[in-house]
């Protein structure tokens, strides 16, 4: 038995190298335990202060308008208070403002509109402030600042192996949580799982025997090894890595094949193929890939068509982990860290940028003049904007107007006739809209001495540790099911890590490891918490444990390729499948499931329709040829072994008795068209929640 | 004196309920959660629901999303301050004016009930929607069902291959309403109550089974797809696979009434006479799948009425169409002997401002606002409530949403305090508080 | 538009010199040489004469519904308005004595223009029906354009046209009456012969809603014609998938008039995209010396809601933000004031219980002229 329970029991046992363990166990926690009294008003915060606010007042003391100057977004900010002086005082409910102004009959009385706050919110309230005072002095000063604990730091030994540090922490949370994690997944169970994670697809019956086979102790971690070499792992991160950069194809303007024409597809596959470094993927798309080994990259912006605040909206969710467009007209309403500074300091970075053509394909150039703006907030208060970054890092710059551009100030200099005159002759001018098309053909993209997308390759690549942990964080959730910041683009102060001192931590060491996405890969693959099984007894524990192995839909290319392995099609070993249209395939399957980290699954009656109905899929039970799936089964003797073939070939597992059973009821009346009956009972299977989920 | 603190995560096996409830203060909540709870026996008193089951009640809701203009409306102030530019006109009822907009349903207002005299505690979209279509607060983690979804439980037949409850929005978008959409709609009552969501550019393809497979290998295949996933759902504690089997079920539904739903197949003259808009055809689709015996249909296009700019340029086309359609629909219904058994609700989430904004709009309002019933249960002809003179205040006793949907269960023949029976959650009912009906509306 | 008439202009630099409210929007305004006072036609129907010296206002007369125009006649002892109740009025001054009344149309009066010679007056109508699936104005009901001899008050014209036509402006010569509607369709007719002489489209002032409704909002809310009647301005808010957010651009365009067969008429400039923000514009007004014109509107989003651009390369000279919809823009006679006539949010009840005064008018030096 491939599958048994002996191997799983020996799981937990295995990993316990006893000298490891024990230094493991002797590293301490950074910073002592929070108070108990802390840990219930931080908790308060969260859960119930917070919301509140955010319910009832930040709609006008929040991000959006601080009336009376007050901004009740943070614990800090409210200390600090507005016009009328703190709105509380901590440990002192009645002298705290805030209190006066909410009970009922008070004038002036707060929310003015509305029903006024319920009695229970009131006493929430008063305990949350008499809470605040109770630590007293510098000890609260840390949590006052968001409301969050301070992150703890994990202190481990130099050169520990990562899959055991997050052992550790992942670990701790279960003991304090006093749960107990799954089992460790069978062979199979991780066979198919990694395959679907690393590979996009399925493994081939054989490829799964061949893995079942194998004695050596370290054989998962060969095998995501020999996996992350593989043609198909690049072809699979890339067309997950195109969706998070680029959206889905469609709407007009997302077009596939414009995609693979001008290069973009072609150079994610390379990089990673060639385990490109994460940051180099990042500058390649923010400076354009002048680079030769960065051909095109440039699409990355080159598609948004000269519409700089597209860039900034896109760059910060997919490179930077967070969400801007909400801190457009405003600061954002709700993250107090997030100002309409820095939404406009993004758009800065890349407002001197314009498409161009270059006998090697589309490109970005850069202006040394010019994009100067203006922001005004809903006051119509307007100011200039800054080369400014989340981390409130700024640029200096001297703000030079697109009259004074000249050709001293460029490496590559555009031709002469284009300075200063930018807007006319380098964009279309006809009809308002910028539209791709019609880009200005030059020998080179002009290249400025000062480029500000360089500077933002510096202030959010080189000098933001946040850039790590926003992709470490994405290849957990990736791997996972959801991320150590969930959900993944909005790793903003109101959105705490479920485990703060890892993420730090493997953000750290992954920018130490050279931003290498292999090795992140591996240690998560190879971690305890990544193995577990999915099965669980009785209710299913809290997602953010990762107590039990991750259930994730199938994207559309995993489905769709996984499919046509399961009815005969073969890797061919150089990412592509034998004897089927993939391509038409991934692209209806691309229509029907949009979405590639769904938060939550949804799906629709138009799926099942088109599983149940759409001649593409009965297609695919009826391919011919002798490694079909159908005459693959027809080949085995006896109906019992028939059924168990099709179970290992679609599912990867032997089938259950009572399955077995049912599966017989089914064939039993067709005896006359067995082969009908076992196309019918593959169906049930492929179009079972079983196949649809990698878990 | 130490406070009650609500617990922050109840039995309910789901943590997340600070996220949906953030994103639901946010308005953003594209979260399609599926919850899948349901059994039989829901209710604790079957016996009543089985009662108006048998009468063969229905209900559609037309549903004016963004907050229609009471003063443009059913509620008009002409020559004040508020009234903004258009007139009112007598209707057949003595003493009752409406806008001048609306003078086909001023010819039936015999046939009407109006509520004057609405007012909630939600102006904001998203909160507005969920208030009006829960018919209660929002309380995390628990997610009410929609007032289409409890019709759907309550009056829908098992034993028909038509969906229970279908929205028919030919809008794709509608800003917060596209994310209400996009969300939960049947709550703790389960995915198959969520309704069948289609019109516009939602006609399904796919819907006919494939000549290949016998009728009998097409029905007994599904059903072992099923057992395999609860199988598998089982062992993992699974609602996404939960969810993944309704829609499977769903789909199975759908081939057996697709072609209800064809705009095309309706009478030419019928189609006419509703108006070439695309509310106004779908008003008529409603029409008829009520007639094939649909319990709950919903009609909405994207959220047109939310004019915060250009408020009476966007009236003078909206309303009227609005008008011709409720005239049709009620006329339809009665021709048909329906009416009696069929309830038709015209509302939105809100009202609007009664002061004219700078962008020549009105802004959401919630203090003071109007809605429309007719048919099934609701005493004909009366008017409820006033506002004052500028329609700034209620005057007199003010209707919320719990009034309401006491009122619409009440009218359908179903008692709005009964109780749900969920094990391990609270204490819920299909109206909360006891709340009363508005009596006067009702027969 | 040529690109080397730069700098040849004068400077500008208007300063704010006066500021009066009124009981409501102004929705027209018509200024006397003299420049005392003001009539103004406004959101509550009242039709006013403001004294710009003393701020006195005085309600001449009402409409049943919003007013809409307001006309002082060349011999400036005739005052004409129109109304939402599709009411034309004629008014003896000093009196304000109403002696002629025209039901012109069974909707409302979008807007109404005097001839430069005081003997016609045009009012354009319209509700915007629907007429398709996805909203397309239904045909007109009633002729959507009527021209009135002033002097008599009969029908002089009745055009035909596709409602909503929401603008409506004559020739400097008198000679030609253009209108244009919600789809931004554009037509112009002799009115010496009433015969059509030009028809023609733009897509770039209506937007049809993909966000929140599927139907038609904007159109063009302005039109003026240029100097020597050789070009036609028109003004309103650029096309926007989400139009019922009031976020179109600040958009004119001028096409040309004097073109053969195909080139009949040409967009020949409009608003430079680096210049304008978003919001609806209602009104363009040209300098008496042709140098700049002005437009104005609601601000949505930028920096401005009234801006002058010189005529010759259409470039923006000068801006300023009112913090208010501009409904009106007006050049005092000789060109030294420029009148911005329109009014705030009309707001809650104040403390008592009643609206604050809600129409605005500002009058602005012109310097350099």
């Amino acid at each position: 038995m491939p599958d048994g329970a002996g191997v799983a029991s020996l799981g937990g046992v295995k990993r316990l190298d006893p000298l490891l363990t024990a230094i493991v166990l002797s590293v301490a926690w950074a910073g002592a335990a929070p108070a108990a009294w802390e840990e219930e008003t931080t908790e308060l915060w969260q859960a119930h202060i917070q919301p509140l606010f955010e319910a009832r007042c930040m709609k006008c003391h929040g991000g959006t308008e601080k009336e009376a100057g007050l901004d009740l977004r943070t614990v800090e900010s409210l200390l600090k208070g507005g016009e009328s002086g703190p709105a509380v005082t901590p440990g002192e409910s009645g002298e705290s403002l805030l209190m006066t102004v909410i009970q009922p009959g008070s004038d002036p009385h707060m929310p003015p509109k509305g029903d006024p706050l319920s009695e229970q919110e009131i006493e929430l309230l008063r305990h949350w402030i008499e809470g605040l005072g109770s630590g007293g002095g510098a000890g609260a000063a840390g949590s006052r600042e968001t409301g969050e604990r301070e992150p703890s730091r994990l202190f481990l030994p130099a050169g520990i192996r990562p899959e055991l540090a997050i052992d550790f922490a992942i670990e701790r949370r279960w003991v304090e949580a006093g749960i107990e994690p799954s089992r460790r997944s069978g062979d199979g169970a991780f066979a198919r799982r990694i395959y679907l994670d690393l590979a996009g697809r399925i493994p081939a019956l054989e490829e799964l025997e061949a893995f079942e086979r194998q004695k050596e102790s370290d054989k998962r971690e060969r095998l995501a090894d020999a996996l992350l070499e593989s043609p198909e792992f690049a072809g699979h991160f890339a067309e997950i890595f195109n969706v998070v950069f680029l959206g889905r194809e469609g709407d007009g303007r997302r077009d596939r094949a414009a995609r693979e024409q001008e290069g973009w597809l072609a150079y994610l596959r390379r990089a990673f193929a060639e385990n490109r470094s994460w940051d180099r993927i990042a500058s390649d798309l923010i400076e354009g890939g002048g680079e030769e080994d960065a051909r095109g990259a440039a699409w990355y912006l080159f598609e948004r068509g000269n519409d700089h605040e597209e860039m900034a909206r896109a760059v910060a969710p997919a490179l930077f982990g967070l969400q801007v467009h909400c801190a457009q007209c405003h600061d954002h309403p709700v993250v107090p860290e997030i100002e309409q500074e820095h939404y406009w300091g993004l758009v800065s970075f890349f407002n001197r940028s314009f498409n161009l053509r270059t006998p090697e394909g589309p490109a970005v150039g850069e202006w040394a003049a010019g994009g100067n703006v203006q922001f005004s907030n809903l006051a119509g208060d307007s100011r200039d904007a800054d080369l400014v970054f989340f981390t409130g890092a700024r640029q200096p710059e001297d703000r030079v107007e697109k009259e004074n551009d000249a050709l001293e100030r460029y490496v590559v200099a555009p031709p002469a006739e284009l300075l200063g005159n930018q807007k006319d002759k380098g964009e279309e001018t006809q009809g308002r809209r910028r539209r791709r098309g019609g880009e200005p053909q030059m020998d080179a993209a002009p290249a400025p001495r000062f480029s500000r997308r360089a500077a933002l390759v510096q202030l959010g690549i080189a000098e933001n540790p946040g850039f790590s942990r926003a992709i470490v964080n994405r290849i957990w959730a990736l791997l996972m099911g959801r991320g150590l910041v969930h959900p993944v683009d909005e790793m903003d102060s109101v959105h705490p890590p479920s485990h703060p001192e890892l993420l730090e931590w493997l953000g750290e060491e992954f920018s130490r490891a050279g931003y290498d996405l292999r090795w992140l890969i591996r240690a998560i693959t190879a971690s305890r918490a990544y193995q577990l099984d999915s099965a669980v007894e009785g209710l299913r524990p809290r997602p953010e444990l990762f107590a039990a192995g991750p259930e994730k839909p199938l994207s559309a290319e995993a489905y769709s390729r996984s499919l046509l392995v399961a009815c005969g099609a073969e890797p061919d070993g150089a990412g592509g499948l034998t004897g089927a249209d993939a391509e038409a395939l991934r692209t209806k399957f691309a229509e029907l499931i949009p979405e590639i980290f769904p938060e939550v699954f949804s799906p629709t009656a138009r799926q099942a329709l088109y599983f149940t109905n759409s001649p593409e899929i009965d297609a695919l039970l009826r391919m011919e040829g002798e490694r079909s799936l159908l005459r693959r089964i027809m080949g085995e003797q006896g109906t019992e072994a028939r059924v168990t073939a099709l179970f290992r070939r679609i599912l990867g597992r032997e089938p259950a008795l009572e399955e077995i059973q049912e599966a017989g009821r089914y064939l039993e009346g067709r005896e006359d068209r067995e082969e009908e009956g076992l196309r019918q009972l593959a169906w049930a299977l492929l179009s079972g929640a079983e196949f649809r989920f990698n878990h | 004196m130490r406070p009650q603190i609500p617990s922050r995560t109840p039995d309910c096996g789901d943590p997340e309920h600070r996220r949906h409830r953030r994103r639901f203060l946010q308005g953003l909540a594209g979260a399609g959660v599926v919850s899948t709870l349901s059994w039989s026996g829901l209710f604790s008193a079957p016996a009543f629901a089985d009662q108006a089951r048998r009468a063969g009640k229905r209900c559609i809701l037309l549903w004016l999303t963004g907050g229609p203009s009471q003063f443009e409306t059913w509620d008009p102030k002409p020559g004040t301050e508020t009234g903004g530019p258009f007139r009112s006109i007598p209707t057949r009822t003595p003493g009752v004016h409406f806008s001048e907009l609306l003078p086909r349903c001023a010819a039936i207002s015999d046939k009407l009930a109006v509520i004057r005299s609405m007012r909630t505690g939600q102006s904001e979209h998203f909160q507005g929607i969920s208030l009006l279509q829960r018919g209660a607060d929002e309380r995390p983690p628990f997610t009410r069902p929609t007032l289409g979804s409890v019709i759907a439980r309550q009056l829908g037949r098992l034993d028909t291959a038509l969906p229970s409850f279908v929205l028919l929005d030919p809008c794709p978008e509608g800003n917060e309403f596209k994310a209400f959409k996009a969300g939960d709609w049947a709550g703790w009552l389960g995915a198959e109550y969520a309704p069948l969501r289609t019109g516009g550019e939602f006609r399904l393809p796919d819907v006919d089974r494939l000549a290949e497979i016998a009728d009998a290998d097409h029905e007994e295949r599904e059903a072992l797809r099923a057992f395999l996933t609860r199988r598998y759902a089982g062992e993992r504690d699974s609602r996404a696979a939960r969810a993944h089997n309704a829609v499977f079920e769903r789909a199975r539904g759908l081939m057996q009434s697709a072609h209800l739903f064809d705009l095309e197949r309706l009478p030419p003259r019928d189609r006419e006479r509703y108006g070439p808009g695309a509310f106004a055809q779908h008003a008529l689709l409603a029409r008829s799948l009520v007639e094939e015996g649909v319990p709950f249909v919903m009609v909405a296009n994207g959220m047109p009425w939310d004019t915060h700019v250009f408020n009476h340029e966007i009236y003078q086309m909206v309303v009227p169409e609005l008008d011709n359609v409720v005239y049709q629909l009620v006329q339809d219904l009665e021709e048909r002997g329906m009416l009696d058994s069929t309830l038709v609700a015209i509302m939105g989430e809100f009202g609007r401002t009664p002061w004219i904004n700078v962008k020549r709009g009105r802004d959401h309002y919630s203090k003071a606002w109007s809605l429309a019933l007719a048919g099934c249960g609701i005493r004909p002809g009366v008017v409820v409530g006033e506002t004052d003179r500028r329609g700034i205040e209620v005057v007199g006793e003010a209707y919320d949403e719990k009034n309401l949907f006491a009122t619409l269960f009440t009218a359908l023949g179903i008692d709005p305090h009964t109780s749900y029976d969920l094990p391990d959650l609270p204490d819920f009912h299909l109206v909360e508080e006891e709340a009363e009906p508005i009596r006067e509306v009702l027969v | 538009m040529s690109g080397e008439a730069e700098n040849r202009e004068r400077e500008i630099r208007p300063e704010a010199a006066g500021e009066w409210e009124l009981p409501s929007t102004v929705h027209d305004l018509s200024v006397p040489a003299g420049g005392d006072r003001a009539y103004a036609a406004c959101l509550d129907g009242g039709i006013y004469a403001l004294g710009l010296g003393d701020g006195s206002v005085e309600l001449l007369h009402r409409h049943g519904s919003y007013a809409s125009g307001v006309h002082l006649h060349p011999d400036q002892g005739l005052l004409l308005s129109a109304g939402y109740d599709g009411l034309l009025r004629w008014y003896e001054l000093p009196t304000a004595e109403v002696v002629r009344e025209v039901r012109a149309h069974d909707f409302w009066s979008w807007q109404s223009a005097l001839s430069p010679d005081g003997g016609l007056f045009a009012s354009v109508t319209g509700r915007y029906e629907c007429g398709g699936y996805r909203y397309e104005p239904a045909p007109e009901r009633e002729p959507s354009v009527r021209v009135y001899e002033v002097a008599t008050g009969r029908l002089r014209w009745s055009f035909e046209h596709v409602p909503p036509v929401e603008s409506v402006a004559f020739s400097r010569d008198g000679t030609r009456l253009a209108a244009a509607n919600l789809m931004g369709e554009v037509r112009m007719w002799d009115l010496v012969s009433g015969e059509k002489v030009a028809e023609w489209s733009t897509p770039d002032f209506t937007g049809w809603g993909i966000i929140k409704g599927h139907y038609y909002t904007g159109g063009v809310f302005g039109l003026t014609f240029g100097p020597g009647d050789r070009s036609l301005y028109l003004t309103g808010m650029g096309t926007t998938r989400d139009p019922a957010a009031g976020n179109g651009r600040q958009l004119w365009q001028e096409y040309a008039l004097e073109g053969e067969g195909e080139e009949a008429v040409r967009m020949t400039g409009q608003a430079d995209e680096d210049e304008t923000g978003t919001g609806l514009m209602e009104s363009l007004a040209f300098h008496p010396s042709d140098e700049w014109f002005v437009m104005a509107g609601r601000l949505e989003a930028g920096n401005w809601n009234a801006a002058a651009f010189g005529r010759e390369d259409g470039k923006l000279r000068f801006s300023l933000n009112t913090q208010s919809r501009l409904t009106r823009a007006v050049f005092s006679e000789g060109g030294k004031a420029l009148f911005l006539a329109g009014g705030v949010s009309q707001d809650g009840p104040d403390g008592e219980g009643g609206f604050r005064p809600y129409g605005r008018l500002g009058r602005w030096r012109w310097e350099g002229a």
